[in-house]
């Protein structure tokens, strides 16, 4: 984390750290036990492996626990505390980029545009999603004119016709609803 | 034998031998660009157009295809940042945060340049290696598969990008997801949630194209930026500096090309491991460990060189034995038996000539290829100046198709949705993937041979002396990563 | 795990002679289709052919090598061949047994190997196979019982003789796979002590364990096993089988070292494994258009073209009429020989 990013991001990066720990907990806990019921030689593997999983999860919980309770020395900057607790953390990597700064406008905007697209999907096939969905983008977040959102998807959906269904006679995906 | 290798090569230059090459090359490339279709799909696909081919015309056709395929695929892994295939997935890792740096052109020239270079070395290794093929593949059982899937596990203490403790817990559910599926000793369905459609395991494609390919769509889609927001992305002088890069860093290619054939030589297990134990490598080797993963050009050229080579070596045990060394090679072997060409020793000894035809084709297949390619770098290296919101529907296609090809179901495609948000979790809260995709790769594998060297040599396995070399070279792996955390630790604490 | 071993096949495998007992039974000629009943429905229409395993396999050859011939020959304006890859082709069969039976949607069926999953009553299995609208068997071989090349193996009692000093080692590729009952048969029949090796890949990965005499014998399809001899990684010892074959004389069925149950248990099995790869459809085809399927299916099997392009590519054709396999299907589902039933349960019992 560099210095340069705001205390919010650093408080999420730290709630963060602590959710997936312990979600990856869950599951390695909920695999542990679902292996339990199956025959030996099924179950050693999944069992050894989710075992050596919890254990490791359960370390990092420790160093996680210790670096809250012991505040980091004043020389260090403001460093995650997983990191520093590892042993070898990268102080100096870039910020991740869009995800970091984005704000809430910007990714409530983008993942409504991916509920739309793969519930189209889901529903109607790709052929479908990609006319509604590649002109409605373009013209609405991209910007860009009608016509444009037609050339565009008539030239995607032809370049996909000409390989999947001519080269390869390969299927597209179909809808629940209508194919 | 230098008798055969002309006779080979005069084979596929005949008219029409060398016409199906360069079908089997532009097929390859458009084909090969689309993320899932490359390798074993499309090679599966072409297999009806072989019809009433000769065998030489066959393996132009196949392998030029596969050859390109493979190099084609590094393309989209470079601009767009999603991988083809599991088997190449390293070349995004360092290829597309240098598309994003604006040089795009230098990546794609450095990768050609290195697959080529790769290539050449997997041609080398399989003619020194023709008259020792058959022990050598003997020599290797399922004790040796298992040590060499564990040597490549190994790399996980390279790979985890400076935390250790995160590269183990995600290399574990890595392990785990390799896991679904029925259990090869007794068929029980494991965490398949009573899902049919994940009896035979998670398909390995749509989560390599989610993991990889998802988190970069959303940046576009959020930041509604172009990949690159540099000019001069495809200039010539940055194709030029490519292929000097490949030149200037000849010992990291060399290296890559011949860990990736001898490698890519064991059957089942060569393909999946050789591009860790390349990139593992060339990581430990180097002088700028620090870089790799954010725009290294000696980790592209590791994973680059690496990835052709390997296609050669798996040749070897489907040459020789008739075993294929990976899905493509599957699909080839299916081909030679379509022509009514035994793999077996008479491959080696009677059609020698057609194993030096295989050879061939997969060096000038790839030499083609950098021609056609270097006039085509600048025009797609400008993709990466195109606006996010433009590329997003494009891009969307792509994913949803590459992963439904995976066998034909929506299921594949919600698997692919499911690990672009696990991806792009890990991009935000910096856990390493590339671990992950260690133990998914690698976890089955393990399991497999672990129960397979016990039911056939007890515990005696551990004893053979290949599994003792691997199990030493392990440690060896080892002692270097601790080393080397030591010394950058001191510096940390020197600066400090 | 419900699989046919799906060995890319080749070789010499002589159909001709059980081609032309079949071409006898079969009445109707290419031509007389249409005027013996109305097949103007699937005119215009498109026919989906199902193959159950990934494309570049045998069953996917099989698959477009007859919709590339049946399709015209029915009048439909297209026939498709769609992959539907999953838990060993159950998943396919699965939902074709539950697909609207409109005789627009078939199947490439692993009829052995549904059977035992049926038989054996393997998780998953949600069809009953005599109930499928059969269409007619494209292809059948037998399984071959091999030994590691330059095995000093040739008898029941050299087998019996390493039984007596150590489990006889014999490969599958996991449990419940048609390898695996194989194996368990064999070790009832020959009264053998063994040790089944499952977790391989596939045929190819067995084979190269017997070429590094890791195991001591593997059953395979023959042109899988023949492939392996081709490679020296095996030889061919026995046909899996009661009786001789005509279309292998060379090759000794270990019938001939059984008799009694045991003898009827390879029987039962062998009978099974001669499903072979066949086409079907949903269970309640109306009754006309399967005649109309069948009709077209019998045309396809003795078109020149169609015979030209299975020798090309090196697919030999076997084929029986949809009529007569449906019969075959519903009396071995229902007469199974307890032995053999028992053998299949324990096979799909985890």
């Amino acid at each position: 984390m560099t210095s340069d990013t705001d205390s919010t991001g650093g408080r999420v990066d730290a709630y963060a750290e602590w959710i997936i720990t312990l979600a990856v907990l869950g599951i390695m806990s909920t695999a542990f036990l679902a292996a339990r019921s199956w025959p030996p030689d099924a179950a050693m593997f999944p069992m050894v492996l989710s075992g050596l999983a919890i254990g490791l999860l359960i370390l990092k919980l420790v160093f996680m626990v210790m670096a809250a309770l012991v505040p980091p020395p004043a020389t260090t900057e403001e460093t995650p505390a997983a990191d520093e607790a590892d042993g070898g953390g990268d102080l100096d990597e870039p910020p991740p980029g869009a995800f970091a700064t984005a704000n809430g406008r910007a990714w409530g905007e983008a993942l409504l545009c991916l509920v739309i697209f793969f519930t189209v999907l889901s529903l109607f096939g790709i052929v479908v999603t990609l006319v509604v969905f590649g002109i409605g983008y373009l013209k609405i977040v991209g910007h860009r004119s009608l016509i444009f959102g037609v050339i565009y998807v008539g030239v995607l959906m032809g370049a996909v016709h000409l390989l999947f269904v001519q080269l390869l006679s390969l299927p597209l995906p179909e809808g629940i609803l209508f194919p | 034998m230098l008798e055969a290798a002309i006779s080979g090569l005069v084979q596929i230059m005949s008219p029409g031998a060398f016409g199906l090459m360069m079908i089997g090359i532009i097929i390859g490339m458009v084909v090969g660009i689309l993320p899932g279709l490359g390798g074993p799909v499309a090679l599966a696909l072409m297999l009806p157009f072989t019809f009433g081919m000769t065998p030489i015309e066959t393996f132009c056709f196949l392998l030029s295809t596969l050859v390109v395929t493979t190099t084609a695929g590094g393309i989209t892994s470079i601009l767009f940042g999603i991988p083809g295939e599991a088997t190449a997935a390293a070349i995004v890792l360092d290829g597309h945060p240098m598309a994003k740096a604006g040089e795009a052109g230098r990546a794609i020239g450095a990768m050609l340049m290195a697959s080529l270079m790769g290539a050449l070395i997997g041609a080398v290794l399989i003619v020194l290696a023709i008259p020792i093929i058959r022990p050598v593949v003997l020599a290797f059982g399922p004790p040796e598969f298992l040590m060499l899937a564990l040597v490549g596990l190994t790399f996980i203490a390279i790979l985890s990008d400076g935390s250790m403790l995160k590269g183990l817990i995600m290399a574990s559910a890595g392990i785990l997801i390799s896991l679904v599926g029925l259990d090869p000793q007794t068929s029980v369905p494991r965490y398949t949630f009573g899902m049919l459609e994940m009896w035979d395991g998670i398909g390995i494609v749509p989560i390599v194209i989610g993991l990889f390919g998802g988190p970069q769509i959303l940046e576009l889609m959020l930041s509604k930026k172009s990949i690159s927001t540099r000019k001069a992305a495809g200039s010539t002088s940055g194709i030029l500096k490519g292929f000097a890069d490949a030149f200037i860093h000849w010992k990291t290619v060399v290296q890559a090309g011949l860990i990736g054939a001898g490698v890519g030589v064991v059957p089942g297990v060569g393909g999946s491991v050789a591009q860790f134990i390349a990139y593992g490598h060339a990581k430990q080797s180097s002088r700028e460990p620090e870089k790799f993963g954010k725009g290294s050009i000696e980790g592209l050229l590791a994973a680059s060189g690496n990835n052709n080579a390997k296609d050669g070596g798996s040749l070897i045990p489907m040459i020789s034995f008739g075993l294929p060394g990976s899905v493509s090679t599957t699909i080839v072997l299916t081909a030679f038996l379509i022509v009514g060409i035994d793999p077996g020793p008479a491959m080696l000894t009677e059609h020698l000539d057609v194993t030096f035809s295989m050879i061939w084709v997969t060096i000038i297949a790839n030499v083609i290829v950098l021609l056609i390619t270097i006039p085509i770098i600048a025009p797609l290296s400008r993709l990466t100046m195109v606006s996010g919101p433009l590329l997003a529907p494009f891009l969307l296609a792509l994913v949803v198709l590459g992963s439904y090809a995976n066998s034909n179901s929506l299921f594949d495609v919600w698997v692919m949705l499911v690990a672009a948000a696990v991806g792009v979790i890990c991009q935000r809260f910096r856990w390493p993937v590339v671990p992950l995709l260690l133990g998914l790769v690698l976890g089955d594998i393990c399991e497999r041979y672990f129960f397979l060297s016990q039911a056939l040599f007890g515990w005696d396995w551990v004893t053979r002396p290949i599994v003792m070399g691997f199990g030493a070279l392990m440690a060896l792996i080892f002692f270097r990563a601790g080393l080397q955390s030591w010394k950058t630790f001191k510096n940390k604490r020197a600066v400090q | 795990m419900f699989q046919y071993n799906d060995a890319a096949g080749s070789g010499k495998f002589q159909s001709s002679a059980c081609a032309a007992a079949i071409l006898s039974a079969v009445a109707i000629l290419p031509g007389a289709v249409s005027a013996q009943t109305d097949c103007s429905f699937f005119s215009g229409q498109t026919v989906e052919l199902v193959v159950p395993f990934n494309p570049g396999g045998g069953f996917d050859a099989y698959g477009r090598l007859v919709a590339k011939y049946m399709g015209p020959i029915l009048g439909a304006d297209s026939m498709i061949v769609r992959n539907q890859p999953g838990a060993g082709g159950m998943l396919a069969t699965n939902q074709t047994w539950a697909a609207d039976p409109d005789g627009l949607m078939l199947q490439v069926m692993s009829t052995s190997g549904m059977l035992t999953a049926e038989l054996g009553g393997a998780a998953g299995v949600g069809f009953e196979s005599a109930e499928f609208s059969w269409i007619g068997r494209v292809s059948g071989e037998p399984d071959v019982v091999a030994v590691g090349f330059g095995s000093d193996i040739a008898s029941p009692e050299a087998i019996q003789a390493i039984s007596a000093e150590r489990p006889v080692r014999i490969g599958s590729s996991g449990v419940g796979d048609i390898d695996y009952i194989e194996a368990q048969i064999l070790t009832k029949v020959f009264d053998l002590d063994s040790n089944i090796v499952v977790g391989f890949s596939g045929a190819p990965e067995v084979y190269s364990s017997l070429a590094r005499g890791e195991l001591d014998l593997f059953t395979s399809s023959y042109s899988g096993a023949r492939q392996a001899a081709a490679a020296e990684s095996a030889s061919i010892l026995w046909l899996f089988d009661d009786n001789a074959d005509p279309d292998f004389p060379d090759l000794t069925p270990i019938g001939e070292y059984l008799e009694g149950d045991n003898l009827a248990l390879v029987k039962a099995h062998a009978d099974l494994v001669a499903g072979g790869r066949a086409i079907a459809g949903p269970p309640g085809i109306p009754e006309d258009r399967l005649t109309c399927l069948r009709d077209a299916f019998d045309a396809t099997v003795v078109d020149e073209a169609f015979l030209a392009e299975s020798a090309e590519i090196n697919r030999p054709v076997a084929p029986i009429s949809g009529a007569d396999l449906q019969e075959t299907i519903v009396s071995l589902t229902g007469n199974v020989p307890q032995d053999y039933a028992d053998l299949l349960i324990e096979s799909y019992s985890n």
